[in-house]
């Protein structure tokens, strides 16, 4: 028997549980960062006891950093290659706005800058028929510029590469001799677009396993050892959104979550926002952030601490502050409106979590573990493998 | 108003629709709706603007001349019965709780090759712009003689069955949905839930339109030489639209459906708001907006309205940018509204339309954005693998159009530039275009009118460049 550690993190916090050869079961909660998500579980590994041996442990990682670096377009450099004529098909995306009604025009940002894209001569048919095979001399001009640019992974998307891949797997070839990590987009499904994003996912969450598992090495962990499972999934058909949330496999993704903030309409009405404050500046009880979040309630409700967290110090005299703010603007005393926006958010993550689960399925605790548990305690799914859990 | 199950209720509402939704993948695009039994719309959901205001007439129409009896179907794209053009096809259905009616379900699929009328691009009536389908009972057989009248635009019947399929699969998801969600909060509550969520809607239409100083404020503009006027009236809490003046409709097909016209006048008010509104009944009791009939903007039954529904439906929406301009400048000079190029290209068997994104001009704090549509045409284009899959022509380029911004302070967004030449014998034609002087199509080195139909032979190279946006300042 070894160490079993599970790791859940999440842009705000790391939870880990950990279970050691002789049976006991530890829990330790670090704060984390969405900019380094790595950050968090190397703290939180510190926690562990003096006699724990990474090298013989066995740590399950389940995150969102991909997701998060999707959504916060924090990329790692890479390049994407497309038929010539068509380099900026990411720039030019769909070319909708997001808001179905305004009049004020916003996109999102490409994936991939306009300078990292570049077009190659070469042409297959919508039949499938080689009509220009890419040049050499091209791509080494191409080569030369992503070496000046200190770019080595690059995404190959050309024109009807699926009907027959042969000028990818060509280009695939050439830039694998030349030591690149790259991916081609022909077994991938779909039309262009879709293609090309699902590529750059796909590149996105393998350079998140990376950094976790590099970290990991470095503290003595084995690399066979290391499972990542991350919830932006590849495994479901992408549903590209505006803003750029995939619903993934398992559909843990709800748009509403408990860090999202709430508000009054112009008219009067108590709602609460389908945004994410995330962990910086954080909710209000964090002492920084200025959006009372559903966080924010729990933790004034159940008078949470988090003294396990050092760093982090909650302060409940400015949730309720804040609350008060909030509260006489609804006329209501501010127990009463902490309350109602309580039942609220718990109701309303439940009518999405039908959306996505269906009616008929039953909640447990890990989709909205703090409404349901009505608590910060332990969270992870983790937690149910391996028994009651003692806090670090 | 402080109401602790407003957004749970719209959200359940919201999310029924959006379930409906994914049933349906084939078309170029789909909307559904839900109503209650006293024909109230309860809520829409959908990709495109134009097509969320229609329903009420469809259900208005169907309601008054059929007893919809459960489980019976009723398949329209009459224009007079709601349906914005004649590729756009309403599937009706009434939701029975037991014997009891409880509500009118609605699913609308558009395939735009179902315009494929041999006179489409020239058409003088509503029968040459498609196939005209009048309120009929989907019963047995009649899908099978629809299929083969629709079959005459090229359309296979494979794609007409998936997508009748994919329209009678989301009726039944919305039916099943709004059932349960009655039976989940009980009739009586939800009936009141529904009606209060309608009060919160008009009531933020209400006070977003309050910012209107009293007045009345009136411009015009032309379309083919004929008067498009456009009036504002507000008095306190009343506020109106209308189009007194407005010149008789067109032999010409860039006449305006009644419909039309209400969506994007709904569309420009209801994005004045820059929040998520809950759309249903409270915002047609909100605002008023009168179209005489016979004029452009509300023609006879069987005028033709397909280029009206590109091209008028903007200049509807740019006379009410004008108004805002002098009622309401400053929000008026946070817009990047431009009109929208849209194309229709035409061969024996096949028909396209396609609209594109320009560029938006720069501010002082900010670039401008590269080809994105900014109007109330907003729907995704299309993939070029699908483009040259499905139709005759090859895409030689599509790309942003270049700009010289090296010495501006901010840059305006790019407009596209494309590049295709077709493999058939075809007809093109502009059916909007928007900044005449930025935005054009070149055929054989000579730029297309707008309107005019031209006929390409195979090989012929098209140039297409929409509009890049301005630059905003310049450095020292």
């Amino acid at each position: 028997m070894s160490w079993k550690i599970f790791a859940d993190v999440r842009e705000t916090f790391v939870e880990v549980s950990a279970k050691s050869p002789q049976g006991d079961s530890l829990f330790i909660r670090t704060l984390n960062r969405k900019d380094q998500m790595h950050l968090g579980l190397k703290e939180a590994l510190t926690f562990l006891p003096e006699d724990f041996v990474p090298a013989a442990a066995s740590v399950e990682i389940r995150s969102d950093y991909a997701k998060t670096l999707w959504r916060e377009n924090w990329l790692p450099p890479m390049a994407l290659l497309t038929t010539e004529g068509f380099q900026n098909i990411l720039e030019i995306s769909y070319q909708n706005r997001s808001n179905l009604f305004s009049l004020k025009s916003k996109k999102s940002p490409a994936p991939i800058p306009i300078e990292h894209c570049f077009g190659v001569t070469e042409r297959t048919t919508k039949e499938g028929r080689v009509e220009m095979a890419p040049q050499p001399a091209e791509l080494e001009t191409i080569f030369s510029k992503l070496d000046l640019m200190k770019i080595n992974s690059v995404a190959i998307s050309f024109l009807h590469s699926p009907k027959n891949p042969q000028n990818e797997i060509t280009t695939t070839q050439y830039f694998k001799e030349k030591g690149f990590r790259v991916f081609p987009s022909f077994s991938e499904k779909g039309f262009e677009l879709e293609r090309t994003l699902h590529l750059i996912q796909t590149l996105v969450k393998e350079m998140a396993e990376i950094t976790y598992v590099t970290e990991l090495e470095a503290l003595g962990f084995k690399k066979e050892n290391i499972t990542y499972k991350e919830s932006l999934n590849d495994k479901k058909t992408i549903t590209v959104v505006e803003d750029r949330i995939f619903s993934n496999e398992t559909g843990m993704e709800l748009p509403l979550s408990p860090m999202s903030p709430l508000f009054i309409s112009s008219t009067g009405v108590p709602q609460i926002k389908y945004e994410n404050v995330g962990s910086e500046p954080g909710p209000v009880c964090f002492g920084k952030g200025v959006n009372l979040t559903l966080f924010d309630l729990l933790v004034l409700k159940n008078g949470i601490q988090f003294d396990e967290i050092k760093k982090l110090k909650i302060d409940h005299a400015r949730v309720k502050k804040y609350l008060l703010l909030l509260s006489q603007q609804l006329r209501l005393p501010w127990e009463s409106a902490l309350d109602k926006y309580l039942e609220m958010g718990k109701s309303l993550i439940l009518i999405e979590a039908e959306n996505i689960f269906g009616a008929k399925q039953e909640y447990d605790g890990w989709m909205a573990p703090y409404f349901f548990k009505n608590t910060v305690k332990p969270t992870s799914t983790y937690t149910k493998e391996i028994g009651q859990v003692t806090h670090v | 108003m402080s109401n602790w199950d407003l957004q749970i209720t719209y959200r359940s509402i919201k999310n029924v629709l959006t379930q409906g939704l994914e049933k349906v993948k084939t078309p170029d695009f789909a909307h559904l709706a839900l109503y209650d039994s006293k024909g109230q719309m309860i809520h829409v959901e959908g990709s495109h603007a134009l097509h969320f205001f229609g329903f009420s007439q469809t259900i208005g129409f169907i309601s008054k001349y059929f007893k919809l009896a459960p489980d019976e179907i009723i398949v329209t794209n009459d224009l007079s019965a709601g349906s914005p053009r004649l590729c756009d096809l309403n599937f009706v259905s009434a939701i029975y709780d037991g014997r009891e009616l409880r509500g009118y379900a609605v699913s609308q699929i558009s395939i735009e090759g179902l315009l494929n009328h041999p006179q489409i691009l020239n058409s003088k009536s509503l029968e040459e712009e498609g196939f005209k389908i009048p309120p009929t009972p989907l019963a047995l057989g009649v899908q099978s003689a629809l299929f083969e009248f629709l079959a005459a635009s090229g359309v296979s019947r494979e794609t007409l069955s998936a997508s009748f399929e994919e329209a009678l699969g989301a009726l039944k998801v919305i039916k099943d949905g709004f059932l349960f969600q009655e039976k989940r909060w009980g009739r009586s509550k939800f009936n009141e839930k529904l009606g209060e969520l309608s009060e919160y809607t008009e009531s933020l239409l209400r006070t977003s339109l309050h910012r209107f100083p009293d007045g009345e404020y009136a411009t015009q503009s032309k379309v083919e030489n004929q008067t498009l006027a456009t009036r504002l009236k507000v008095r306190g809490e009343n506020f109106s639209v209308d189009f007194l003046g407005t010149a008789k409709a067109a032999t010409g097909s860039f006449n305006c459906n009644y419909t039309t016209t209400l969506s994007a006048c709904f569309w420009f008010f209801l994005s004045l708001i820059e929040d998520e509104i809950p759309i249903n009944v409270g915002v047609l009791r909100a605002l008023t907006v009168e179209a005489p009939t016979g004029t452009l903007v509300n023609p006879p039954h069987h005028s033709p309205c397909l280029d009206g529904y590109y091209r008028t439906s903007q200049l509807i929406v740019a006379n009410l940018l004008k108004l805002l301009e002098n009622t309401l400048p400053q929000e008026f000079s946070q817009s990047t509204v431009r009109k929208t190029l849209a194309l229709a290209i035409k061969s024996k068997d096949k028909f396209l339309i396609q609209t594109f994104g320009c560029g938006t001009d720069a501010g002082p704090q900010h670039d401008g954005v590269s080809v994105i549509k900014t109007g109330v045409h907003n729907q995704k284009s299309k993939a070029m693998e699908y483009l040259e899959n499905g139709y005759d022509f090859k895409i030689l380029q599509s790309d942003l159009r270049m700009i010289n911004s090296l010495d501006a302070v901010h840059s305006g967004g790019r407009g596209l530039g494309r590049v295709f030449s077709v493999e058939q014998d075809c007809e093109i034609k502009i059916l909007s275009q928007g900044n005449e002087d930025h935005s054009e199509i070149i055929v054989e080195e000579k730029p297309l009118k707008l309107g005019t139909v031209v006929k390409l032979s195979p090989g012929t190279k098209v140039i297409l460049a929409t509009a890049n946006g301005e630059n905003y300042g310049q450095k020292n």
